[in-house]
């Protein structure tokens, strides 16, 4: 049996299958939780903007027609939220809460014996600095370079969610690879 | 090639994206400092990749359709299906006749109707305005390229900036536009020029 398509699956959802909003949720939480994650860095805050990406793609799934992909949509949604977020938290003078690498992915990195005690540190040490860079740039810079790196999305599917042209995508990934390399030599960072 | 264009040839062949890959394969050959750039952008996009990312527990989905069951909450079909078309036509007209009357008079005031509009649109509900742009803009990510270009004065500089002369062609070409983009904060200039283009979808 073919696994149904997202546009299938949000057809189904239309009609009331809470089980097909479910499997759609599942194909799709681990991307926007991460997309959410390093834009806020936490966890907790990025699980909170990604239940409520849920909700809102829930309320409109009559408004969304299968013209874009259904995952441009989602991170068009998150990424609104997000951004709204980080200029609350900017507001409120609101520091992270927690540093940007995950508490679990390091947990599981403790316990895996493949990973001596030198090279846990060495690899703990270079993923807190690159998040530290990450960090460190602007929100506009941070998004597109997340979106592409972490995310995987095409320029096409940027250029759909930051609603800018592909040519504005192109300059704008530059510039921002360019940021974070100023970024990480100021860190003291070397080669990678 | 200054040093951005470099930047931005060299970031583009990284991903894929290259308007002449074999050119940029003979630059890579026979330039050592452009070789120099490039494998650090490799070494550093790959430095990214292997990022560790948070996973989802097991219990989110369960938890988010059980919050969509304690709210109640179902697709908005009624109210969208219904109301939001009205509600969207009456904006545009709204919006329309701001426009007119801002041609016919020009307002002393230095804060554009538009972007009083535009507020008053996002304090009625920002989330369906916002969905109603993305979607359209979604689903043809090139007709902004085209768009674009009919409606020049009205891009974004590299910047983000809008440009404070050249007349935008249409129906906004006696405005003072760039007087009124000036009182805009970035997101109701961001919400200004998508206006412009889902109206300009409209037809």
């Amino acid at each position: 049996m073919n696994t149904p398509s997202d546009w299938e699956l949000v057809a189904l959802a239309r009609a009331g299958d809470d089980q097909a909003f479910g499997a759609l949720v599942r194909r799709h939480e681990n991307g926007l939780i991460a997309f959410c994650h390093r834009m806020t860095g936490s966890r907790d805050d990025a699980e909170d903007l990604a239940q409520e990406c849920f909700i809102r793609v829930y309320r409109y799934l009559w408004r969304l027609r299968p013209e874009a992909k259904f995952s441009t949509v989602l991170f068009g949604m998150a990424r609104n939220l997000t951004l709204n977020f980080l200029r609350d938290a900017k507001r409120r003078g609101r520091c992270r809460t927690q540093p940007l690498t995950s508490h679990d992915a390091v947990q599981e990195r403790v316990c895996n014996p493949l990973h001596t005690p030198d090279s846990q540190a060495r690899l703990s040490e270079l993923e807190a600095r690159l998040e530290r860079t990450l960090e460190l740039l602007s929100p506009e810079h941070r998004e597109i370079l997340v979106l592409r790196e972490l995310n995987g999305l095409d320029y096409d599917a940027i250029a759909a969610v930051i609603r800018r042209r592909k040519g504005t995508v192109r300059s704008r990934l530059a510039r921002a690879r360019e940021q974070f390399r100023i970024r990480w030599l100021e860190l003291g960072g070397g080669d990678l | 090639m200054n040093n951005d264009q470099l930047s931005e040839v060299l970031s583009a062949y990284l991903d894929g994206e290259s308007r002449d890959p074999e050119a940029v394969e003979r630059l890579l050959e026979s330039d050592p400092a452009a070789r120099r750039r490039y494998d650090i952008l490799l070494s550093q996009s790959q430095a990214l990749r292997r990022l560790p990312s948070p996973e989802a527990g097991p219990e989110f989905a369960v938890r988010l359709l059980a919050r969509l069951r304690e709210q109640q909450t179902r697709p908005y079909r009624g109210w969208v299906m219904g109301v939001a078309p009205w509600m969207l036509a009456a904006a545009v007209a709204f919006v329309l006749a701001a426009a007119y009357l801002a041609i016919q008079a020009p307002p002393e005031s230095r804060v554009s109707p538009i972007a009083t509009e535009i507020q008053k649109w996002r304090e009625i509900d920002p989330d369906l305005l916002d969905s109603i742009l993305l979607e359209r803009i979604a689903a043809d990510p090139d007709a902004l390229d085209a768009l674009e270009s009919e409606y020049a004065g009205v891009s974004p500089d590299a910047d983000g900036r809008y440009a404070a002369d050249g007349a935008p062609a249409g129906m906004y070409e006696d405005l003072p536009l760039d007087t009124w983009i000036e009182d805009l904060n970035p997101d109701e200039e961001a919400v200004f020029r998508e206006l412009l283009v889902a109206y300009a979808m409209e037809g």
